[in-house]
């Protein structure tokens, strides 16, 4: 990482060594041990998700039901679905890098409501501890997507539980995605322009709208189910007047969406690379394509879950879906080919006016902050320093004077 | 070439070649710019490598022409995709007239099929080579998906809605049936065979078996059973609608909507009445739900079609 300019010893005092303990990790309000808690958490949920996995792939080396039955196949691979999507696709790259870099990269101390993302954690976990629950007592086996009326009424594994579990994660996506979208639009560093903002950031905040649009809508879906279950009522089962595909228009109103949820942070960050060798970030402004699509994901993708409303194949699992796939190969094709001419034009200008200056600096300052913090974790001994009071984001006084020098 | 290793399904249906088509079509895209873009990694990756400390690489601004270069392509690329999607999409679920209409069952964890002159099987489905078959079907419990892959077809079978699908094959063998939607502990074991048969071959099949009650002839003496007869055919002094010659004609509904006779009507009105009542008549009729199973249902459904002298296509809502 010599690569990182300016870079020196850690500060005397930084997040991880300001104080020890149990106590300081589980009550902290730091942006940076939040984001480590959620990845210790969101590691387990992935070897536990890996687990059932390979369980499938041994049990599928012969044709014969000979290392576990088909009840219990059927909830390996539930299982597997349920833990990996809810507990790992979904938070692993906002909850962790996000939590870690956005404050940073846009020049803030901290998210904008700290005490909320200690919540989110502690959401979180409360929502691993159904399932867990769910893994230890028995199961659940109706697939991670719940079909109905499968899921309210025949199925004999634990769909309550399950449910809530899922309904109670539900929340810390939310909850994550609100502090993002509050952040980034009110703690961005004076002069840091919303054309000015990394790319990463975009992700981010394209990520967060679908979190809190869409998350409510599953959370309330499952409730339904459960109810269903519980006190019969007739939503979903047309045994008992309810219609079967209205589970499956609500799922995907979250489902589809959430494909983004997980895939835009991924573009976020590999938009950064090609940064690290100190691309123009102004070109941004002449070329918003990214940021276009970016932010189109989400509204187009909430669009036409809703227009595929009355079709038969609701499900975009299923092969006749060429009809939406050809717009999403179209808008990810874009998302690839900014990410190709990122690679290409690895290229560090020299500013030649006043303005791109300006930006170079504040962005690219930005970034060096982050990446040298991200250093600083994975080497332990080194950092940008550049005499900041404290890790965790510049003042932004010192940038403008920058800016305006 | 790969005998006992198909590489690709076989393929036994009208419309199997078209769906292949589109297939290699996404095929041959997805790979050209998975090349494309993957070469073009490699490359730049080692032609821009940074060559010594504090290299300064020159400003690139953008390339206007490019971008438009690369997003106009791909526009038409994935749009030939959609107009093409689409075309196969309604020509795969729009039925040539006059096909051979089979109704399938599907129940945890088994498919039952009855042909039109009453003959009934399980798990097997007989038809005859190069003539359109049109299934109606509809599941017991839980959603099914009924699907063969040499066919290229594939169609949800829902719990309380008819759904439809026709194929029409073009090489006499025997082919696998899947169940394509998680239905429960044994999914993986309700499958079955669809055999395609000579026109003449499907005849003697159809013979072989015991004689079978046809369909309209069982829908018939439910009718008279159920006490449909009553208020439905029974003359001037009946209190609902006759049901001679409606299928396929629209009604106006208590509130002026009008509702076309269809399959999913004639299985509304008869196990939730009230819900769509034709103008001036009265909600009187009781519900027939529980009592009658999916299949009798079936065979009402037939019987009130045969009603009407040469049923227009109304098919269901899809």
């Amino acid at each position: 990482m010599s690569a990182v300019t300016g870079t020196k010893l850690l500060p005397r005092e930084h997040y991880l060594n300001v104080n020890y303990g149990i106590r300081s990790w589980l009550l902290t309000t730091d942006h940076k041990r939040i984001a480590l808690l959620y990845l210790a958490s969101i590691t387990l949920f992935f070897f536990l998700g890996g687990f059932f996995a390979v369980l499938i792939r041994l049990e599928l080396l012969t044709p014969a039901g000979d290392l576990v039955q088909p009840e219990t196949y059927n909830k390996l691979f539930t299982m597997h679905g349920v833990v990996m999507v809810f507990f790992f696709l979904i938070p692993a790259v906002p909850a962790v890098l996000g939590n870690f870099l956005v404050p940073m990269m846009i020049g803030a101390r901290d998210l904008a409501f700290p005490k909320l993302n200690l919540l989110s954690w502690y959401v979180y976990t409360a929502g691993g501890l159904f399932t867990l629950t769910v893994v230890v007592t028995g199961g659940v086996d109706t697939g991670w997507t719940f079909y109905t009326p499968y899921s309210s009424t025949y199925a004999n594994s634990h769909v309550i539980l399950t449910a809530l579990g899922v309904f109670i994660t539900g929340f810390s996506s939310i909850l994550t995605g609100l502090n993002f979208i509050v952040t980034i639009h009110k703690m961005r560093a004076p002069g840091l322009t919303w054309f000015r903002l990394p790319l990463f950031i975009w992700a981010h905040y394209a990520t967060s709208l679908i979190m809190i649009l869409g998350t409510p809508v599953i959370a309330v879906t499952i409730v339904l189910v459960a109810l269903e279950r519980l006190f019969r009522f007739g939503i979903f089962d047309p045994a008992l007047g309810g219609d079967p595909l209205l589970f499956q228009h609500l799922f995907w109103f979250y489902s589809h969406p959430a494909v983004y949820i997980m895939v835009l942070p991924s573009m976020g960050v590999v938009n950064e690379l090609p940064f690290s060798s100190n691309r123009d970030t102004t070109e941004w402004r002449i070329q918003p394509g990214p940021i276009t699509v970016k932010t189109a994901m989400p509204a187009r993708d909430e669009l036409t879950s809703a227009v595929r409303a009355g079709t038969g194949s609701l499900d975009p699992r299923d092969d006749r879906r060429h009809l939406q796939l050809s717009n999403e190969v179209w808008l990810d094709g874009v998302t690839l080919k900014r990410f190709l001419l990122d690679v290409s034009t690895l290229t560090a200008p020299e500013a030649d006016d006043k303005l791109t200056r300006g930006t170079t600096l504040t962005t690219r300052q930005l970034h060096r902050d982050a990446q040298g913090e991200l250093a600083c974790l994975l080497s332990r001994n080194r950092c940008l320093g550049e005499a900041r009071p404290e890790a965790g984001g510049v003042s932004g006084s010192r940038l403008l004077a920058e800016i305006g020098g | 070439m790969f005998k006992g290793f198909p590489l690709f399904p076989e393929s036994a249906s009208t419309v199997a070649a078209g769906v292949d088509s589109l297939y290699f079509y996404l095929v041959a895209v997805a790979v050209f710019f998975s090349v494309l873009i993957f070469s073009l990694i490699f490359y730049f990756a080692v032609k821009y490598r940074r060559r010594r400390e504090g290299e300064i690489p020159p400003l690139v601004h953008g390339n206007v022409r490019l971008e438009i270069l690369w997003s106009v392509v791909p526009f038409a690329l994935s749009m030939i995709m959609f107009g093409w999607g689409a075309k196969l999409y309604f020509d795969v679920s729009t039925p040539p007239p006059d096909p051979l209409a089979i109704s399938v069952v599907a129940k945890q964890w088994m498919w039952k099929i009855q042909h039109p002159g009453g003959q009934r099987e399980i798990n097997e489905l007989h038809v005859p080579v190069g003539q359109p078959v049109e299934l109606t079907m509809v599941s017991e419990d839980v959603i099914h998906s009924f699907y063969v892959p040499a066919f290229r077809v594939k169609k949800d079978v829902l719990p309380g809605r008819f759904s439809r699908l026709w194929f029409e094959a073009t090489k006499v063998g025997t082919y696998h049936l899947f169940c394509a939607e998680y239905c429960g502990t044994k999914h993986s074991a309700m499958i079955g065979s669809v055999v395609v048969l000579e026109p003449k071959d499907y005849q003697d099949w159809l013979a072989g078996g015991p004689p079978a009650e046809s369909p309209v002839a069982a829908g018939a003496r439910h009718f008279e059973e159920l006490g449909c007869k009553t208020c439905h055919l029974s003359g001037a002094a009946q209190r609902g609608p006759s049901l001679e010659g409606i299928y396929g004609k629209t009604v106006v509904l208590e509130g002026g909507a009008v509702m076309t006779v269809d399959d999913d009507y004639v299985r509304e009105s008869i196990l939730t009445p009230a819900a769509k009542i034709v103008a001036s008549y009265r909600p009187l009729m009781p519900t027939f739900k529980g009592q009658v199973s999916e299949e009798r249902l079936l065979e009402l459904l037939a019987y009130v079609k045969s009603l009407t002298p040469v049923a227009p296509r109304a098919g269901g809502r899809r």
